[in-house]
């Protein structure tokens, strides 16, 4: 747990302010010395360009860890409004939302997100809107179920005989104590877009070189799979150990707002 | 039952017009179009050219005209023909959704082999060290990109160790082979892939089975069942199992899109030509039947899972069938 959030905090930093000090180191070429091994010059080694891994994964953060949490703040933030509405306002407005919702929930999530960016073409912006809008399902459900039992409790009815109107009550009363679901499962989509989007870039559709992201370096090591075991290693080493973070922080979250009720 | 039955049957309905109508609009209000993709490499063609192509295809018509007429084909199993090469969309799908199909449930398969024990021994023995063991190797899979792992196990058994083929399905001399040895040489194609796909996913079945156990185990019937004095593998597997394995069967249905989502990476990475793969390809030519029709049959995988789950679920509980009237 300490250690999930050490590693998230170096993480973060990273993300934060490493493209102001190393964003020239990060793409200046060396051809003299491509692929290097792990030295204490090159801590991470260097790829085919002779550019120094360490610094790029650094460089890196900013963009992959951006992505997750641009992603997932879209999806809460369409999710809460969708479920919201739908819970409150019931009859036929629930029943098309809920279909909707439905009718997304069975798209392999993938291809949907393939099929759109091969429209949009490949890039940060519209990866960040597609992971958004294709993840806001969970969200919609939950705070829905949530207003559903809330919205019939007598401290929402005081409201209502006060003269509250629909507005107030929606953003005083309900969501805010809907929230808490809803935050652990952002935590956890947090992780899941940081993957989705090292995956869309490792495949060569996501976030385009130069700008470094996780899973474009990633790709860059696929091609020298079997010579430099550094160029693979370490990107999804990185991966792998922020979004294990992440979901074991949102898993002691939930653990915890479990045992508070 | 049959009432149930057909009840669910209804309910499918709206949500696939509902599926399709999105793909449809998604895919046909973009920008650019196949035709455009196809002028891109050709520099001569003319705007003249290019209208007669869009009106070959039947671009140049109202959207809704489209979709009804597409819909009207879907109906009876045609999906159009490719815009790349002509050959019809239900051919091309049909070559590639067997290989993928046998991948997802042999990765189903290993998943429920290895997640419900493992769920169960997590529940019997828990707060013990094996459990501990167990919850990090468990969340571990679930964490690890599946990408990074399938290149890691690639250079590992397959270029350092060369015990594994790392690409395709077939060795080079599969012809001549025995059928034995064809098998054989199948599986070794397949180990890779399935073992990443199921490592990655047992994390929620096992997860589940053990929260669902230490529920389970709590109850009176069990008590009762351990005062009668019956065997400690009795109680577990007799009595407190069978009422874990209910809930698990939506669980299977709703984990159907996240692995055919998952078959796109795998089927890119290790060079298999399922599904997954062509829906990738079809994707940069902007190979719209395709793409469509991968789209609509993936979502009614879902679907038909999703029913699947419910017929099983009433089946085994006759609560579900007699006494819901939602």
């Amino acid at each position: 747990m300490k250690a999930a959030i050490i590693w998230l905090g170096a993480i973060l930093l990273a993300a934060v302010a490493a493209p102001f000090f190393l964003s020239s180191a990060s793409q200046s070429m060396n051809l003299l010395s491509p692929l290097e091994a792990p030295s204490l010059h090159h801590w991470m080694g260097t790829d085919p360009l002779g550019r120094d891994l360490f610094f790029r994964i650094l460089c890196g953060a900013q963009v992959s860890v951006g992505v997750g949490f641009a992603a997932v703040l879209i999806a809460t933030v369409m999710g809460i409004l969708i479920g919201t509405v739908a819970g409150y306002f019931g009859s036929w407005v629930d029943r098309i939302l809920m279909s909707l919702t439905d009718a997304m929930l069975c798209f392999p999530v993938f291809f949907l997100i393939l099929a759109v960016i091969a429209i949009l073409g490949p890039g940060m912006i519209p990866i960040v809107v597609i992971i958004g809008a294709t993840g806001w399902m969970g969200t919609a459900r939950l705070i829905r179920a949530e207003i559903l039992t809330l919205k019939h409790r007598e401290f929402v009815l005081a409201a209502r005989a006060f003269g509250a109107s629909n507005r107030w009550i929606l953003t005083r009363h309900l969501i805010p104590n809907a929230l808490g679901p809803v935050i652990v499962h952002a935590i956890l989509g947090v992780s899941a877009a940081i993957l989705t989007e090292t995956a869309l870039s490792f495949l060569g559709i996501g976030v385009q070189p130069p700008t470094p992201s996780w899973g474009n370096i990633l790709m860059d090591g696929k091609a020298t799979l079997g010579s430099a075991w550094w160029m693979m290693l370490f990107p999804g080493l990185v991966i792998f150990l922020t979004v294990l973070s992440v979901n074991v922080l949102g898993e002691k979250i939930s653990h915890q707002m479990r045992g508070s009720r | 039952m049959t009432k149930y039955f057909l009840k669910k049957t209804a309910g499918t309905v709206p949500l696939l017009i509902g599926i399709t109508l999105i793909t449809f609009l998604v895919i046909h209000l973009a920008p650019g179009s196949a035709v455009d993709a196809k002028a891109s490499f050709n520099p001569k063609m003319t705007a003249q050219a290019k209208a007669k192509l869009e009106s070959l295809y039947g671009l140049d018509r109202p959207i809704l005209v489209q979709y009804a007429d597409w819909m009207g084909r879907l109906v009876r199993c045609d999906f159009g023909t490719s815009f790349v090469d002509g050959k019809p969309v239900t051919e091309k799908i049909l070559q590639a959704a067997p290989v993928t199909l046998a991948i997802n449930l042999g990765t189903l398969l290993l998943i429920l082999v290895l997640g419900i024990p493992l769920g169960v021994y997590g529940a019997v023995r828990a707060g013990t060290l094996g459990d501990k063991v167990l919850t990090v190797v468990v969340f571990a899979g679930f964490s690890v990109p599946t990408f990074w792992l399938s290149l890691i196990l690639m250079s590992f058994f397959g270029v350092r160790l060369g015990w594994l083929p790392i690409s395709g399905l077939h060795s080079l001399f599969y012809d001549e082979m025995g059928t034995w040895q064809q098998y054989l040489d199948l599986g070794r194609h397949l180990i890779l892939p399935i073992g990443v796909a199921a490592f990655t996913s047992v994390a929620g079945i096992s997860r589940y089975v053990r929260s669902g156990m230490i529920q389970v185990l709590e109850k009176p019937y069990i008590r009762t069942a351990r005062a009668k004095g019956l065997s400690r593998n009795r109680v577990i597997y007799g009595h407190a199992l069978p009422n874990v394995f209910l809930p698990l069967i939506t669980i299977l249905g709703l984990s159907i899109p996240g692995l055919l989502g998952g078959s796109v990476i795998f089927e890119t990475i290790f060079s298999v030509p399922g599904m997954g793969r062509l829906f990738f390809d079809s994707v940069f030519t902007r190979d719209y039947p395709v793409i469509m029709g991968i789209l609509t049959l993936g979502a009614c995988l879902t679907l038909l899972g999703n029913f699947l789950a419910d017929i099983g679920y009433a089946l085994a509980d006759p609560r579900i069938r007699v006494g819901e009237h939602s």
